[in-house]
Parts: C-alpha cells; sequence; structure tokens
C-alpha cells in the first residue's frame, strides 16, 4: 500500500503537464538580429508560421517578422510580448545577426544576453548585414527552403566547405574569440540582393527565375572603434587557409594567360614556431585538378609539379593578403596573437600592451607550404 | 539494521557514487576559475593527496569491523560523549546533505525546470528520496550499480559526440598556474570530493562479503573515477575554451548544449545531463540512510519510531532548501559555495580521524587487541 502511494505521487509528478505549452501557442525564432538606433536596441524576430505547401503553392508567408525596442537587449526582446500572443522558444535558431552598431562596446551586454539564456542553445551562426536593414534580412524568403533561415545557416556551412570563401562561426566559437587574447571575431556578411518587396513575397516563389535573393557577400570583422574591415575574396581564402576551415575550396591560378583550377581534398595550415619577431607559417594542401585550361600537356609529370607550384604561390599570396590586410587595419582577426598568447606567452605583455596596435606590425613570416596534386579527374592527361 | 551483507565491488560501487556527489556545480567551475588550462596539474597533485585521504580511510574502515561509524564511537568513548559526537557528525552530515541537494535543486530551477515552482521541484526530488532511504544499503547497493552503469553509458555517449569538436589549442597555455592556486584547488578537490565517500563508513565491514578485496576496488574505483573526471575537464576545457567554461555556473551542462552528432541529434543535453542528477540524488538518499543510521544508534529507536524520524529527517532539509536557500542562490557566489561545502567536509574528516586516533589510543591503554 506505501509502495502504491509513492507511485501514485510520482506519477503524477512526472506528467510533465505542469505549466506545458501547446505547440500553436509557441513562437519559434528561427532567426534574430540585434542592432542599435537612437540608443536603444532593436530586436528583430524571425518566427517560424507552421504551413504547408500545397499544390497552389504557399498559402501564407512561412514565417513572420516582428521587432521590438528597449534600452536593454532583454527590454526589448520582451517588448515583443505586447505585439504577439506566442511565448517565444529559441532553441532552434539558426542564426544571429550581428549589427554593426553593436559590435563596439555594446556588443558585451548583447553577448551577456546571449550566454545568459538559458534556453539558447551554443550552436547557432553568427552573421552580420553590413549593407541592409538586418530586417530586411530577415523577411526575404527563399526558394530552396521554406524556412530561410535554415537556407542562409545551410549556405554559409556548405560554401565555407566547398569554395573557400565563406565562413561559419557558432556561438560557442564567437564568444571564444571575444574572450580570447589576441584574436577578433570575423563575421560572414550577408546581403539582400534585389528588393525587398519581391523577397518577401510568396509570389515569388512559383518562378523559378528570381533576382530577390540572400547571399553571402563578404567577410568581415570590426576594429576596437566599430569600423568595418571589408575581407576581400583573396583575403578570404588565406584566412580560411591559415585557420584550417577549408574542406573543398578551389583555388584558381593563372598559367599563362590561361587558367586551372583545383579542388583541395586536404589542407593543414598553421603558424609553426616563433623565432626572434618571425612566425613559420607551415603547412600541406592535398588537392585535385578540377579544370585545366592550359598549354602543357598534363600526361608529363613536370606539369604537374609546375601545376602545384603554382597552386603553392596563389595559396602563400592569399595568406600574405590576409596578413597585410590584418596589419593594415590594426585588427589581428587571424588570431595571429592568440596563437603566441597560447604558445610562447611571454612574448608580449598581455596585461598592459594592446596586441593589435603594439604586437601585431612587429611580427614577420616565413612560408612553407607544400602542395601536392594527388587525382586529376576522369581525363588522364587533357583533351 | 546490519543484517544485510553486500559484495566488495557493490561497496566499492557506492563509494565511487558519493564521490560524485560534489562535482556538478561546485567542483567543476571552482577548480577551473583556479586552475585554469592547467587544470590536469592540479587534478594529479589531487589524485595524490587522496591516495593519502583513502589511505586513512580504510584505516577507520578496518578499525572494529563488526561496528558502523556510530557503533565505533559508542565503544570508545563514554556515553554521553558518544552521543554528543554522533550528534555533531549527524549535523554536519544533515548540512552537507542539505548543500548537495540544494545544488541539485538550483541546477534543475535555473536550467530545465525555469518557470516551475521551487516547492514543486523540491517535491520531485523528494519522492525518490523517501523512498530510497525507507530500503537498506543493500538495496543502495543496487542503485548505486544502476546509476553508475546509466551514468557509464551517457558517459561515453556525451564523450565521444564531442570528441569531434575537441580543440587542443584550447587546452594552451598548458603552464598557466601558480603555487597558491594550485594548492587551493587540490585543497578543494580532495577534501570536497573524498570526503562524501567517507560516509560509507556507516556500513560495517563484517557486512561486506569478501571484504579482504575491498582496498583493491577502492583503489581501483578511485583510479577510473579520477580519469573519468580528467576526461570530463578535458572535454569541457578542449571543447568550450577555459573563458566560456569559467563562465557558466555548470560547465558541464554548457559543454553538452554544443552537443551534435551527425548534425541531426541536437539539444539532447537535458537527457544528456540526467547523469548528475541521479548520482546526486543517490548521493542525498546515501546521506539520509547515513542520518538513519545515525539517530537509530543515538535514541536506539525501533525500527517504527526510525522510519518516522527519518522521514522528519528528510523533509528538514528540503523545507531549508526550498523555502530557505533556494531564492538565494544568486548571493552565494563562486568562492562561497566552495567554502561553505569545504568546511563541512574538513569538519567531517577531522571528527573521523580524531574518533580513530582517539580509538587507537584507548584500546592502546587499556592493551585491547581489535
Amino acid at each position: 500500500m506505501k509502495k502504491f502511494l509513492i507511485f501514485i505521487c510520482i506519477v503524477f509528478m512526472c506528467t510533465g503537464c505542469w505549466n506545458y505549452k501547446e505547440l500553436t501557442e509557441l513562437g519559434i525564432i528561427s532567426a534574430m538580429a540585434i542592432s542599435k538606433r537612437d540608443g536603444n536596441y532593436v530586436i528583430d524576430m524571425q518566427i517560424v508560421n507552421i504551413v504547408e505547401a500545397g499544390d497552389k503553392g504557399v498559402p501564407e508567408s512561412p514565417i513572420s517578422v516582428m521587432s521590438g525596442e528597449g534600452t536593454t537587449v532583454a527590454d526589448a526582446i520582451r517588448s515583443i510580448n505586447m505585439k504577439t500572443s506566442k511565448v517565444f522558444f529559441s532553441s532552434n535558431m539558426e542564426y544571429m545577426i550581428i549589427d554593426k552598431s553593436v559590435t563596439n562596446e555594446n556588443l558585451k551586454e548583447v553577448l551577456d544576453f546571449l550566454a545568459r539564456d538559458t534556453k539558447l542553445s551554443l550552436n547557432f551562426l553568427i552573421v552580420t548585414a553590413t549593407n541592409d536593414d538586418p530586417k530586411d534580412v530577415l523577411s526575404a524568403l527563399s526558394q530552396f527552403n521554406l524556412n530561410p533561415a535554415s537556407n542562409v545557416s545551410e549556405l554559409i556551412r556548405r560554401s565555407e566547405g566547398r569554395y573557400g570563401a565563406s565562413h561559419s562561426i557558432t556561438f560557442k566559437d564567437y564568444l571564444r574569440e571575444y574572450l580570447d587574447k589576441g584574436i577578433t571575431p570575423v563575421y560572414p556578411n550577408i546581403h539582400l540582393v534585389g528588393s525587398l518587396e519581391e523577397a518577401e513575397d510568396n509570389e515569388t516563389l512559383k518562378e523559378s527565375d528570381t533576382d530577390d535573393y540572400i547571399e553571402i557577400y563578404n567577410l568581415v570583422a570590426f576594429d576596437k572603434d566599430g569600423n568595418t574591415i571589408n575581407i576581400g575574396k583573396d583575403e578570404s581564402f588565406g584566412y580560411n587557409f591559415l585557420t584550417n576551415h577549408i574542406k573543398n575550396g578551389s583555388v584558381t591560378s593563372s598559367c599563362g594567360d590561361n587558367h586551372f583550377t583545383v579542388q583541395t581534398l586536404k589542407s593543414k595550415i598553421g603558424f609553426d614556431e616563433l623565432k626572434g619577431n618571425k612566425i613559420t607559417i607551415k603547412g600541406e594542401v592535398q588537392a585535385e585538378v578540377f579544370f585545366y585550361g592550359c598549354e602543357e600537356s598534363l600526361s608529363d609529370t613536370k606539369t604537374l609539379d609546375k601545376l602545384a607550384d603554382l597552386t603553392k604561390d596563389t595559396i602563400t599570396d592569399y595568406i600574405k593578403k590576409t596578413i597585410l590586410l590584418a596589419k593594415e587595419s590594426k585588427t589581428d582577426f587571424i588570431g595571429i596573437g592568440n596563437w603566441i598568447y597560447k604558445n610562447e606567452t611571454d612574448y608580449f605583455d598581455w596585461d598592459n600592451k594592446d596586441w593589435d596596435t603594439e604586437g601585431l606590425n612587429n611580427i614577420d613570416f616565413d612560408y612553407d607550404i607544400e602542395v601536392s596534386l594527388l587525382k586529376q579527374g576522369n581525363l588522364k592527361g587533357d583533351i | 539494521m546490519n543484517r544485510y551483507k553486500i559484495s566488495s565491488l557493490t561497496f566499492s560501487l557506492i563509494f565511487m557514487c558519493m564521490l560524485n556527489s560534489s562535482l556538478l556545480g561546485i567542483i567543476f567551475p571552482y577548480i577551473l576559475h583556479e586552475s585554469k588550462t592547467s587544470f590536469y596539474i592540479s587534478l594529479g597533485i589531487s589524485f595524490v593527496v587522496g591516495l593519502f585521504l583513502i589511505f586513512i580511510y580504510l584505516r577507520i574502515f578496518n578499525f572494529m569491523p563488526d561496528k558502523d561509524i556510530f557503533k565505533k564511537i559508542e565503544a570508545i568513548f563514554p556515553k554521553w560523549i558518544s552521543k554528543c559526537v554522533s550528534f555533531i557528525l549527524m549535523m554536519l552530515v544533515f548540512l552537507l546533505t542539505i548543500i548537495i541537494i540544494w545544488r541539485l535543486v538550483t541546477f534543475i530551477s535555473s536550467e530545465f525546470l525555469v518557470e516551475t515552482p521551487n516547492l514543486f521541484i523540491g517535491l520531485l526530488i523528494a519522492a525518490p528520496l523517501l523512498y530510497a532511504s525507507t530500503t537498506d544499503f543493500d538495496v543502495i547497493g543496487r542503485l548505486a550499480t544502476f546509476c553508475l552503469a546509466v551514468a557509464f553509458l551517457l558517459l561515453v555517449f556525451n564523450v565521444v559526440s564531442l570528441f569531434s569538436q575537441v580543440d587542443m589549442n584550447n587546452l594552451k597555455p598548458l603552464l598557466n598556474f601558480d603555487l597558491m592556486h594550485t594548492g587551493k584547488s587540490v585543497l578543494v578537490f580532495t577534501f570536497i570530493v573524498l570526503v562524501p565517500a567517507f560516509l560509507t563508513l556507516v556500513i560495517p565491514k563484517d557486512n561486506v562479503t569478501n571484504s579482504n578485496k575491498v582496498t583493491r576496488s577502492i583503489l581501483s574505483i578511485y583510479t577510473l573515477e579520477m580519469i573519468s573526471i580528467f576526461l570530463i575537464f578535458f572535454i569541457i576545457v578542449s571543447v568550450l575554451g577555459i573563458n566560456i567554461a569559467n563562465i557558466y555556473t555548470f560547465p558541464s551542462y554548457a559543454v553538452l548544449k554544443t552537443l551534435s552528432v551527425l548534425s541531426f541529434i541536437q539539444n539532447t543535453e537535458n537527457i544528456s545531463i540526467l547523469v548528475w542528477v541521479l548520482l546526486m540524488t543517490f548521493a542525498g538518499s546515501f546521506c539520509l540512510l547515513f542520518l538513519k543510521s545515525g539517530l537509530k544508534s543515538l535514541f536506539n529507536f525501533d525500527k517504527k519510531k526510525t522510519q518516522l524520524s527519518s522521514l522528519l529527517f528528510i523533509f528538514l532539509p528540503f523545507l531549508g532548501i526550498v523555502l530557505f536557500m533556494l531564492p538565494y542562490e544568486i548571493y552565494l557566489n563562486k568562492f562561497q559555495y566552495v567554502i561553505v561545502p569545504w568546511a563541512i567536509n574538513v569538519s567531517i574528516f577531522v571528527i573521523l580521524v580524531l574518533i580513530f586516533v582517539i580509538g587507537k589510543i584507548i584500546f592502546k591503554i587499556k592493551k585491547i587487541t581489535v
């Protein structure tokens, strides 16, 4: 009898009915943007609408975008409750747009809110949109996925691995880079191509050709004052090679008036050792011929050696350009300082000096990168 | 009470469960705060110092093998002094129980059930404790086996799932310690982790079958536990980085938030973290059984009265936790939440050592061989 009573008590306690929410009551946040306007934080939220695409297309927008404003980030988010009956559910958020306006001294407040929230995961992506209003980016629909936030996050992740000029950074890595010494986070910069009116219109989803979509424009970093550092295509390749984010990236080099492209199969490049003020950048890249437009015959092994050397020069050039940009902008977005802090801590007075302005420009580099071409596709030579 | 028999392996598993009682929310954040990326040095020294504490534990355990700790006190001291010593020991264990359950309830209320009233969470934890406290040590031994089996499976799953995110650079700088911080972390670690396992002294050696194997089992279990703790620290720091690990109250939970298996098993942290819920609930149950034994010894209760008094002892801590301590979590910052359990554990350790030393001296004077 005693056991039965205890069992009954436990059964009632474990039903999970306390304060439960129906799915229809939840506002599932798929993406969010934080910016600052006139001294107030502005939050834009992309909330998923549960809809099904039928024979006649999508009957209603699969997302709703709502905004709130407040003196703190939390205040801004809660103010949205004045506009909707939904209970916000943030665990499945795909990405967050950190606007340029909060990348200076306000960033600490933003990160405090994101890290403190017990419901947020640490795996969502951090992006920025320097050319657009974040709300416009959140409002754009996608032809490839009913949930446009999933499309953007997949776009960033895939383009990083398969092209090499993008970079995906999760909140965990972003927070670590913010807290670590000698490194500044790099953001993928997304951009709305075309007009907002077309991009947010359901009717455009029925068309096969659209000029209105979200693309990854480039990579950017922000210096201590919040100024934008645009990282170009070559520098983005250099950054990804140096930070080992490239999986199957493509590298195009010139051979006289023509070009050839290799696809990387494996790439491992990093800082090797610090001697005096000089760091050796050492690494190995394995690749395959992806496109060949040069005149020399590929059947000749010397040609393959030459292509490997040309690819090596291209990659080295990418890396040099990246380092130059970091030095010129006095912002170590590559993490050179972080590597020194972790491996040669005593080299620099981290507590009393500013690495970006007093340390970064004193470092020189040696390059020791090996490229080997392992495959050449279907063809045994060239056409 | 002493009719049960448990094997040396089961006894060691109870010992192991008790070693885990204060890791979540107390030891993990404190060691990461003090030792930073040099946690492995602190753990290495703690392992050696811990061996010394285990040596003391085994000496006490082997002393008067037919008696539990309360009977040992009765045998060593005059009647009233023995009652006072038992009472002080029980009060300290009572406080330790409150600390363990308070940390468990605050963890649940701040991470899982944010909107659920504290009273409800308290009652939720009370139910299994209530049931466990009505059983005996052989039953709790089987519970320890179950808890550790689940814990082992979850640990393997978590480590394997998170291993792809390990970044060895996050473990650098490797030498990031000074004597002061390392010493503090060693002292805190050894006492807070090991002393709760000393409560297994409530089980007399003679109640353990093949008790000659206890020493070997305890040492093996202790080594295994230290390897597991090292592995957890390694995963936390190498996945999150020391700076992120340091800002969270529950870094072992934060690291599970990054868990993603084959890109589709995500948000499973609430299942993975059950390992701590189980082990801390077990520790709470064992502490209550310790108190129940103490009550029986102190007041010579018969079985029925013992049940009633044990019920009383279950709800008193919960009243304390739910109605008083829980709302004040924010004031118990990182130093206070370590100092209080550390002081309690050190006090328990000192009392147990004194009992043993005085017992040895008294028996030597009386020339009684035990």
